[in-house]
């Protein structure tokens, strides 16, 4: 990259937020990014997106947030949307058990559909949402803990959207496991043979690393 | 309102002036009989009397409850007649949705269906908003709301609408890795009731309803092509736009360029011409010299006047029409057969009276109906089937069915082939 030394380094990563419909993806979003909360966004009908800017040390994170539809049915959809994504938040109601059960399914989905450059599973954060309505699942943890490994989760986050809690901790959680699943991938790629035929439908986001 | 009740005889005899005038815009005071009529929904809700009724009066299945119920207070949040939770426009969205699962169980509710419905509530009763809920998911956008998604092969048609219409854009949302999925699912699946102004979205909903049936998405599809080309059709608009979050920030931020003038916005979605591999429909010289026989341009516009009981006013000098009008919307295509079909139906077929077409029709319709279910127990079995790779794109190719002149017939054969294409194309 050209320039001295005021240019920052800069990470685009594009992060898929799912889950069930009506558990507050959007709201979380709106959230973090606008760092507003309403009782009534509307439904999502096929994808709606956000742009959240970090500042991470010295470098600069662009994290692209997809918001996707909840409803089953979008489910034809996913693949278009789940391209390139560099990690993911799986989004459940704890006030609704269905909504868990579900997780399991979007996992399964996110996984077949999406994966790394080096073929691993791209890194996702479980969200238990309006964690405010009392609800709680922290005696739960150790087998939160456990579920999350069991299905390959790498963290997971009781969060309100409502009462702003955990999203940014979650957030950077998962920029933490993106960055360093980065890094794996950089490694794995030997030194100048950055090969230049790389098909470009397979091209990662990152426009740091490849510009 | 006598007129009204004539509709039959007007619509054959002044098919072209309806279009026309729908063009024109239907005026706000008759928008609610006259969308039902347009759509079908008046016939079907005089064959079915009642039916509403006991629906509505049944609980519908607690599963789709909650989804609706979810649904209620999000739709047009702002709109004073969504303001309450039980004020009549939540109740009412949740009696016609509600009802919906209960005349298509298979299919159930679609969160797509929410705004569309809240658009008809804004302009008719309940009962007639469940009857164009039923026409415009069962004949105007068939698939588009059930599991099936229809809209993966409507994004696909509509990329490749782009790229013959706006081939600067198209190249540029290619260049982004932005596709038609991205921005327009919501777009047509809402039937732009989330991207347009209201009074624009109204206008378009009268090319809608007037012109969607035969030629299914084609409205639809004109108007996504004047929003893509409104965002993206200038080289400038493009530059703005550097990247895929950037394009889609701004398209999915349309209604700015789409301010409060219905007239030339519809002028453009008239203007623009699309034609796709399956709505092509060529015209004949029978529709060219329909052309001509068109009344005088005072009288034209009149029709709406007399139905509201207006008498027409003489002594107004002649004005040329504002827009000049594409041939292919002055078609009247309900007439006219696609393109494959055999010559030597056409004539048996035309001297057919209304009534009989019609009868005709209805008869089909519970056919195709049975047929559905038929098609739909085999598509869950293929579904089963599709997972297995080597399967893939060969399913839905059923038996050929014989080809008639019935609309309906060619919509559900393309949705037959839809998804065989859509399957392909993902």
């Amino acid at each position: 990259q050209m320039g001295g030394q005021n240019l920052r380094k800069e990470h685009l990563y594009k992060v898929l937020v799912i889950g069930d419909l009506g558990v507050g993806k959007t709201s979380i979003i709106r959230r973090y990014v606008h760092q507003t909360f309403s009782s009534n966004y509307r439904a999502t009908i096929g994808v709606d997106f956000a742009l959240k800017v970090l500042n991470w040390d010295s470098e600069t994170v662009r994290l692209q947030l997809w918001d996707i539809a909840g409803q089953e049915r979008f489910g034809n959809m996913t693949r278009v949307y789940y391209r390139e994504a560099m990690g993911a938040f799986i989004v459940f109601d704890v006030t609704r058990p269905t909504t868990f059960e579900a997780v399991i399914k979007w996992k399964e989905d996110l996984d077949s559909k999406v994966m790394l450059a080096n073929g691993q599973r791209i890194a996702t954060v479980l969200l238990a949402n309006k964690c405010d309505q009392g609800r709680e699942l922290s005696n739960n943890g150790i087998k939160m803990d456990q579920f999350c490994k069991d299905h390959g989760f790498v963290g997971w986050f009781e969060t309100s959207a409502k009462d702003n809690l955990n999203i940014s901790d979650a957030a950077n959680f998962l920029v933490k496991h993106i960055m360093a699943t980065e890094n794996d991938i950089l490694k794995s790629v030997v030194p100048d043979t950055i090969s230049p035929q790389m098909d470009s439908s397979r091209q990662m986001s990152c426009s740091g690393c490849f510009k | 309102m006598q007129a009204l009740t004539n509709w039959d005889s007007y619509w054959v005899l002044m098919s072209l002036q309806v279009k026309l005038q729908c063009q024109k815009g239907i005026p706000a005071s008759l928008r609610a009989k006259c969308w039902p009529l347009l759509c079908g929904a008046s016939e079907r809700m005089r064959q079915n009397e009642n039916l509403y009724e006991s629906l509505d009066s049944q609980p519908g299945l607690q599963s789709w409850v909650d989804i609706i119920e979810r649904d209620l207070d999000r739709q047009f949040p702002f709109h004073e007649m969504f303001l309450s939770k039980d004020g009549h426009g939540q109740r009412g969205l949740f009696r016609v949705l509600k009802a919906y699962t209960q005349f298509q169980p298979e299919e159930g509710y679609c969160q797509a269906q929410g705004p569309v419905a809240a658009v008809l509530l804004m302009n008719m009763p309940a009962e007639e908003a469940f009857w164009c809920l039923v026409q415009i998911s069962e004949q105007y956008l068939p698939g588009y709301y059930s599991p099936l998604l229809v809209i993966l092969f409507d994004a696909a048609i509509l990329s490749w609408v782009l790229k013959k219409t706006c081939p600067a854009a198209h190249k540029h949302l290619q260049q982004h890795g932005v596709e038609p999925l991205m921005f327009a699912t919501d777009w047509l699946m809402c039937l732009f009731t989330r991207h347009l102004p209201f009074n624009t979205l109204l206008r378009v909903w009268d090319l809608f309803f007037c012109y969607g049936v035969s030629i299914r998405c084609c409205v639809l599809l004109q108007v996504a092509v004047v929003l893509v080309r409104r965002v993206l059709g200038r080289a400038e608009q493009r530059k703005q736009c550097p990247g895929q979050m950037e394009t889609l920030e701004s398209l999915r931020g349309v209604r700015e360029h789409v301010q409060e003038e219905e007239e030339t916005f519809i002028a453009e979605v008239t203007l623009k011409r699309v034609s796709t591999p399956c709505l092509f429909i060529p015209l004949t010289d029978d529709a060219g010299e329909r052309q001509e026989q068109q009344p005088d341009a005072s009288k034209r516009f009149g029709l709406f006047r007399k139905l509201k009981g207006e008498q027409p006013k003489k002594a107004k000098p002649k004005k040329k029409p504002k827009m000049q009008v594409p041939k292919i919307l002055i078609q009247d295509f309900s007439d006219v057969m696609p393109a494959d079909e055999p010559a030597v139906q056409e004539d048996a077929e035309e001297k057919l009276s209304s009534r009989e077409r019609r009868r005709r029709r209805r008869e089909q319709e519970r056919k195709e109906k049975e047929e559905e279910k038929l098609r739909k127990k085999k598509e869950k079995e293929q579904e089963r089937e599709r997972r297995k790779p080597q399967t893939r794109g060969k399913s839905f190719q059923g038996p050929k069915e014989k080809v008639t002149d019935d609309p309906a017939k060619t919509v559900s054969q393309i949705t037959r082939n839809s998804v065989s294409y859509a399957e392909s194309y993902f």
